[in-house]
């Protein structure tokens, strides 16, 4: 390991430094720090280790990289080995090898370390600066990826009704070719776990060493040096981001998925008050503008549903009829269009009666041109967003333990 | 072949009953219709629970009936005009056995000649469940029994 280039130097004055750019800046030229920045933003966004402590070296380094002439080693990728469950002793052997492929190490050759690297409490305050960075980062990776796949889902599904779809592409890529090859790979898989029953313990743990490592600090050893460390811990807050996000929509999920939800018959619920606007009833209609208020719908179990004799008799509890998994909130929308999704998924909901203050009685489902649904958008439109969540969370779920038994790629 | 049509609309002689609050409904109208409906089946022999507030939905109450659990809700748009629904509210499980089957259709004979009966209801129209927009009206909650 090399000493620190820093500990050897004289500190160099402001006045100095500011000197020493202009020269190397007007040697090398505004190219060679763009490649060079570029570059170390790279690294320090893939949580590897650019050993360039000042300034004047991030201009060297870009000139070289211009060059085609690295004279320094660089950022060094995480090899993509499986990675313990259990963390190294990191107090007996700090720069040990064997070290998890996700901490970046010290650059291997001539490389130099800061006191900032040396520093273990600057090193945590920096980790944990750059984790809770993550967070918010992983939460919008998280949105994005939901996005995606909502996206990619419907994608498919359009694409698997699509008769035409094997002669859209190479042979082997339409959308039923790949649901045959999932389906093969799955009997495959079977297979052979029929002839290795352990397999699926192994692939059980291996998954769970991965979520482990890439959820929580303590599972590997710190990275050698401070940027490694940011680097490091940055990737496990957007981990713990995503994570979160995911978690907190499965109670939650109407919020963020009732627009998706409602997509289809958005036009139509907003336009569910202009018949009170051409009555002349625009109070009422204003009214009806404003956000939803009220208890939602409940599907499963309504408010009246008895318990089978056989337990008991009397009526199902309260926790169970009112919870989220059983009421169809109306969150986000107006009071109008609350009561028009309430009326297309419910028959027995066809009118709402309106306060005494407005000239007309009601909101009625007939006149604002609302139907109750039936078949597929009936039970689409009427199911509590607990439920898609939860529907959504376990095919996910599923998807992701089978994704993790075949695929050997480290992204997350 | 036994039809049943579970679901009425009437016009019944009552006040109305809303009660406004803060600009909002905060009991929507039917009360005093669903306690005469209960009266009525009380006076039949029932006993019937006190009517309770379902929000948006208007009042509905529960009435045991040859050890069933019957279910008849109250809601109301226009002034007078009424919806009523009703159902066994017995489990699934409950409700397997064809003579389990029956018992709802049995219980709207007794309420339909009943309310008939009475002169605060007038112009009942019976509707199946499949009837979602109710169009297909009957002046019997059963046909065929």
């Amino acid at each position: 390991m090399a000493g620190s280039n820093l500990a050897r130097r004289e500190p160099e004055s402001v006045g100095d430094f500011m000197e020493r750019r202009r020269r190397e800046l007007a040697h090398l030229g505004s190219e060679a720090s763009a490649k060079a920045h570029e570059l170390y933003g790279k690294a320090i966004r893939a949580g590897r280790d650019l050993d360039l402590p000042t300034a004047g070296e991030v201009m060297a380094y870009g000139a070289d990289l211009l060059q085609g002439a690295s004279r320094r080693t660089a950022a060094r990728p995480a090899p993509p080995a499986k990675r313990p469950l259990s963390r190294p002793a990191i107090a007996r052997n700090p720069r040990g090898a064997g070290h998890a492929a996700s901490a970046p190490r010290a650059a291997p050759s001539g490389g130099r370390t800061s006191s900032l690297d040396r520093n273990p409490y600057a090193k945590a305050a920096g980790g944990y600066v750059a984790m809770v960075a993550g967070n918010a980062a992983g939460v919008n990776r998280g949105a994005v990826h939901m996005a995606e796949d909502a996206l990619g889902a419907v994608a498919f599904l359009n694409r698997l009704a699509d008769p035409l779809d094997q002669f859209r592409g190479p042979p082997g890529t339409s959308a039923g070719a790949q649901l045959a090859d999932a389906g093969k790979a799955l009997i495959d898989y079977g297979a052979s776990v029929w002839a290795n029953p352990h397999r699926v313990v192994d692939d059980v743990r291996s998954g769970a060493n991965k979520v482990y490592a890439d959820l929580v600090p303590s599972a590997m050893p710190a990275a050698d040096t401070f940027a490694g460390e940011v680097g490091r811990m940055y990737g496990i807050g957007k981990n713990q981001g995503e994570l979160a996000l995911n978690v907190a929509l499965l109670p939650a999920g109407g919020e963020a998925l009732g627009p998706l939800a409602t997509l289809r018959g958005a036009s139509r619920l907003k336009n569910a008050t202009r018949y009170l606007e051409e009555a002349g009833h625009a109070d009422a209609a204003a009214y009806l503008a404003k956000p939803y208020e009220g208890k939602g719908h409940h599907v499963y179990f309504p408010r009246e549903a008895d318990l089978p004799k056989i337990l008991g008799g009397g009526k199902v509890p309260r926790f169970i009829v009112d919870s989220p998994f059983n009421v169809l909130q109306f969150k986000g929308l107006t009071q109008g269009e609350g009561y028009a999704l309430h009326a297309s998924v419910d028959k027995f909901a066809n009118s709402f009666r309106m306060p005494d203050k407005f000239g007309v009685r009601s909101w009625r489902a007939k006149k604002a041109g609302i139907d109750t649904q039936a078949g597929f958008d009936r039970i689409w439109n009427g199911t509590p967003e607990a439920v898609k969540s939860a529907a959504g969370s376990f095919v996910g779920g599923a998807g992701g333990l089978v994704h993790e038994a075949f695929d050997e790629d480290e992204a997350w | 072949m036994v039809k049943v049509y579970p679901y009425a609309e009437f016009d019944a002689d009552f006040p109305d009953d809303q009660v406004d609050e803060g600009g909002h409904v905060k009991f929507f109208p039917g009360r005093n219709v669903a306690e005469a409906i209960a009266e009525i089946l009380r006076r039949t022999g029932l006993n019937p629970a006190e009517p309770e507030h379902l929000d948006v939905h208007g009042w509905g109450f529960h009435t045991k009936f040859k050890k069933h659990s019957m279910w008849i809700q109250l809601s109301t748009s226009e002034d007078a005009h009424f919806y009523m629904y009703t159902w066994n509210s017995s489990s699934f499980i409950d409700r397997l056995t064809k003579a389990a089957k029956m018992i709802h259709p049995e219980f709207l004979i007794v309420l339909s000649r009943e309310l008939n009966a009475d002169p605060r209801f007038h112009g009942i129209t019976w509707f199946s469940r499949d009837d979602r927009n109710r169009e297909a009206g009957s002046a019997k909650p059963v046909d065929g029994a």
